[in-house]
């Protein structure tokens, strides 16, 4: 088993985890972190108004890492064997359907309905 | 201590944005024997030299803005909704998913590289070096102006 095998399921999932956290903020959110108090605490504290502003892209990163780490896992203990181009196209693909998908969710930031 | 920080985050983006540039250009836009003009020089370059050092310095650029961060929630992002400035707050936004995405994309585009010559996979290199590269100019310009706006 070679590690590295995994690194493209790892980016794959990573980035699709973290899109997925974000947008269904707070299904997935682990932990908030409250600049202003500077401390930790898990999930969306119900009283995050008060502690407001929460910050929650370092749960989204992390839940993205272990979304990332069990894809990567799986994939390298796949049997050997060279990758598919299939694969090498779903790679550069996934980063433009995701940035698409973005562009989409955040558009009312640009005056967009 | 965060205006050190936020000035070595700004430098090590301008030396990243080179090193992916560089790399970018030349797998997109290969120069042609006897160029010897400056975009010629430009593109001029073995792309593979440049993987490790755009890795090392996304990763270190990336740290530092996470670390510095929170100076920006508190501060420019709050002064600026004041404002109801919100299309630069939303440019934040997009910037910050972005970079999350080639964050987790790193290993990807490390795996592809690692064989510059395996010409099956031409064409997922180009693409990543080119991903990674209007990230990075995003992220850039979207920094660039938001401190000029307000800085931390």
């Amino acid at each position: 088993m070679r590690l590295t095998r995994g690194f493209p399921a790892f980016s794959c999932a990573f980035a699709i985890a973290y899109l997925i956290s974000m947008y269904f903020h707070p299904i997935f959110t682990l932990f908030t972190y409250a600049p202003r108090l500077g401390q930790w605490f898990p999930g969306v504290p119900e009283a995050a108004g008060k502690m407001a502003p929460g910050m929650y892209w370092y749960s989204w990163l992390a839940t993205a890492l272990m979304a990332g780490i069990v894809a990567g896992s799986v994939a390298a203990l796949l049997p050997d064997g060279k990758p598919s181009r299939a694969w090498s196209a779903a790679v550069w693909a996934t980063p433009l359907v995701l940035i698409a998908v973005l562009l989409y969710v955040e558009r009312t930031w640009f005056g967009f309905k | 201590m965060v205006t050190y920080l936020f000035i070595f985050h700004g430098l090590c983006a301008v030396a990243l944005l080179g090193a992916i540039t560089h790399q970018a250009a030349s797998v997109w836009a290969p120069v042609k024997a006897g160029d010897a003009s400056f975009l010629g020089r430009f593109r001029a370059v073995k792309a593979a030299a440049y993987v490790n050092a755009v890795i090392a310095l996304f990763l270190i650029t990336f740290l530092i803005g996470a670390v510095i961060y929170p100076t920006y929630r508190v501060g420019a992002r709050i002064y600026m909704e004041d404002l109801r400035m919100s299309k630069p707050v939303g440019s934040f936004e997009v910037k910050e998913h972005l970079v999350s995405f080639a964050l987790g994309f790193l290993p990807a585009y490390w795996y592809y590289w690692r064989l510059p010559h395996a010409p099956e996979h031409k064409t997922v290199r180009k693409m990543l070096a080119l991903i990674l590269a209007l990230i990075v100019w995003t992220a850039f310009l979207v920094g660039h102006v938001l401190n000029n706006i307000k800085g931390l």
